[in-house]
């Protein structure tokens, strides 16, 4: 049976103690901070209750000696004067949790069998260690050593020196911009500048004047003359990035630059000349979008003269690993955790088999927050996101912020999606249940919430129209049809989703 | 001997509930602090006497602490008011509200020596 330290000068608390973990845990007491350590040294110790005002001298101070003495012990305090100012010192300094007096026997008992599961799960050598060298430069990308990737990085070095735009395709965080950026690093332009612009976070009309620039009067409020991204990067590198969301009309000018490195500003006359590299990414399927009529032809055949494609996270698994050492080792000097060892073996089996349908960007993310939470050394699974745990196969659609809604109810659908009745009041009820989840992808999922209402909002308003739709909605009809099918939104017989 | 709730004071419900309705748990944990409490009182007295703010908070706080287990609320956080004025080393304000409170610490602590009697008779 595990054992329990317990220091506090108040014999009662032993008593209930001993009570409340009868069965669960032997109990070892010591009324002053000197009796404690000393037991602590003599005795196979699993986790320690501890007061914060101990006769001999303060609970904190303690603490840090037992830290000193073994850094993977979990350490829950105990006081009677519970203020958020000693909680946050407490857990500033590491402790594995904080308990107000007067104590609860059913908290208590719950929080020591967390603590004495942690202590087994994390006293085990660790899998990965999370090591502190510094970064190389150039990143993320570079971490790996499967096929795929090598592939990657081969095509990086045959086309980084060549003048030619590349198309950068992937799913959702894949990591497209870096190659665009490690493109940029090993070309001849690496003195110039890189810049880089999404096209997809702009209404069409922002976005030309963000490419192109504008003239003073040009548009209402447009006050002064603005330099574009192409003006302000010549001699470098632009990286385009959702180059499918374009309107066509911005596809238009685009492919003249292409072409001829000519453009116009909004409401100018002249040409301009312009000397930069275009990078493109996307996700989506331009070939389909060609058929479609959303994209143009010409423009496609420009900008895949030279396709990099990113490999999803599941099909190079065996670089998870190196991927995780390396966000551990991020994470520990950004947060400065100097006590991170690493993650333990059942974590790191549990990461190897999840899916990753946001990918690097996603287990990135994941490691960030499993080290912001951890209170031991070692990362166990139970600082792991539900998700996975979850171990379930979530949508591989191209994208980590995009759940298709399937015509059953899954477990993972967020509320008011069910059978199609999509209620935009379930919105706080979603993004609640994904906060107590430790979900790392909050702000996708409220979003494709949100914007699947939205669309069936609008459509229904419009009886299913997507011309009118997309314009009241401020965005193309390609754009528009591609959330359509996204969201597998049906427009026959009224609009509804997955049905 | 079966116990049950109505052998506790009501003001002691709350603790009860705490202790997951154990009152054997609570009768005992009543003797143990009615055995210290004695000792701890007398060394809080006595600093306040002296008009040593350090050693008069050290004492007041295991006070709070030990009565606690029984009432959370009513004097406890009285003796929270006066621990708060001797960290501030307000000496005068401490000797007159400790006294202020004397009668209210005597008859929690009464109360959980009786509690403490039951436990021992019923052992």
């Amino acid at each position: 049976m595990p054992t329990i330290l317990v220091i506090d000068d108040d014999r009662a608390i032993f008593l209930l103690v001993r009570q409340a973990l009868e069965g669960v845990a032997d109990i070892v007491t010591a009324e002053t901070a000197d009796a404690g350590i000393k037991l602590l040294k003599e005795e196979s110790i699993d986790a320690v209750l501890l007061d914060i005002m101990l006769p001999d001298r303060s609970g904190m101070a303690v603490f840090c000696e037992i830290q000193e003495y073994d850094r993977r012990l979990p350490v829950i305090f105990m006081t009677i004067e519970a203020t958020s100012q000693t909680a946050i010192e407490a857990m500033q300094l590491g402790a594995f949790d904080y308990l107000a007096k007067p104590l609860q026997v059913a908290s208590l008992r719950t929080l020591v069998s967390r603590a004495i599961e942690q202590r087994e799960l994390s006293s085990v050598p660790v899998a990965i260690v999370a090591d502190d060298t510094p970064i190389e430069k150039e990143g993320e990308l570079f971490i790996g050593r499967s096929s795929p990737m090598l592939e990657v990085f081969k095509d990086i070095g045959r086309v980084s020196k060549q003048h030619i735009p590349v198309l950068v395709r992937g799913e959702s965080g894949t990591g497209k911009e870096l190659v665009a950026r490690a493109l940029y690093h090993y070309s001849d332009r690496s003195e110039g500048p890189f810049l880089a612009v999404n096209c997809a976070a702009l209404p069409e009309n922002l976005l030309e004047s963000e490419l192109f620039g504008h003239e003073k009067g040009a548009f209402t409020g447009a006050d002064s003359r603005r330099i574009g991204k192409f003006e302000q990067c010549n001699g470098g590198t632009l990286f385009l990035d959702e180059i499918g969301d374009m309107s066509s009309m911005v596809q238009a000018k685009v492919l003249r630059v292409l072409q001829d490195q000519r453009f116009e500003r909004v409401g100018g006359n002249n040409e301009l000349k312009t000397d930069v590299r275009i990078v493109a990414a996307t996700n989506r399927p331009l070939e389909k979008m060609v058929d479609q009529g959303d994209f143009r032809e010409d423009l496609l055949y420009r900008l895949n003269a030279v396709t990099i494609s990113l490999p999803p996270l599941r099909d190079r698994s065996i670089d998870i690993p190196l991927l995780i050492q390396y966000f551990l080792g991020q994470a520990k000097r950004e947060f400065n955790k100097q006590d991170l060892e690493g993650a333990s073996p059942e974590t790191v089996d549990l990461l190897k088999q999840y899916p990753w349908p946001g990918n690097v960007r996603q287990l990135r993310a994941v490691i960030r927050r499993c080290v912001l939470d951890s209170v031991l050394p070692v990362i166990v699974p139970s600082v792991l996101p539900t998700e996975i745990h979850r171990k379930t196969d979530p949508p591989r659609d191209g994208g980590s912020d995009v759940k298709t809604t399937p015509s059953e109810p899954q477990d993972n659908q967020p509320p008011g999606r069910e059978s199609g009745n999509l209620d935009g009041r379930n919105l706080p009820e979603l993004v609640d249940r994904l906060l107590s989840e430790k979900s790392t992808d909050l702000y996708a999922e409220a979003i494709a919430y949100a914007e699947q209402y939205l669309l069936v909002r609008v459509l229904r308003a419009t009886d299913g129209n997507q011309s009118k739709a997309a314009e009241i909605l401020g965005i193309t009809r390609g754009k528009l049809r591609d959330r359509i099918a996204t969201y597998n939104i049906k427009l026959e017989s009224g609009v509804k989703i997955g049905e | 001997m079966s116990r049950t709730r109505n052998e506790v004071p009501a003001r002691f419900g709350s603790a009860l509930d705490r202790l997951d309705g154990d009152v054997g748990l609570l009768r005992e944990m009543a003797s143990i602090t009615s055995e210290d409490l004695p000792e701890v009182r007398a060394a809080t007295q006595r600093a306040i006497d002296d008009g040593d703010c350090e050693q008069a908070a050290a004492g007041l706080h295991k006070l709070k602490g030990m009565l606690s287990t029984f009432e959370s609320d009513g004097v406890t956080l009285e003796i929270q008011e006066i621990l708060d004025l001797a960290r501030r080393g307000k000496i005068d304000e401490v000797q007159e509200n400790y006294q202020q409170q004397k009668a209210a610490i005597d008859e929690l602590s009464d109360q959980v020596s009786e509690l403490a009697s039951a436990a021992n008779s019923s052992n």
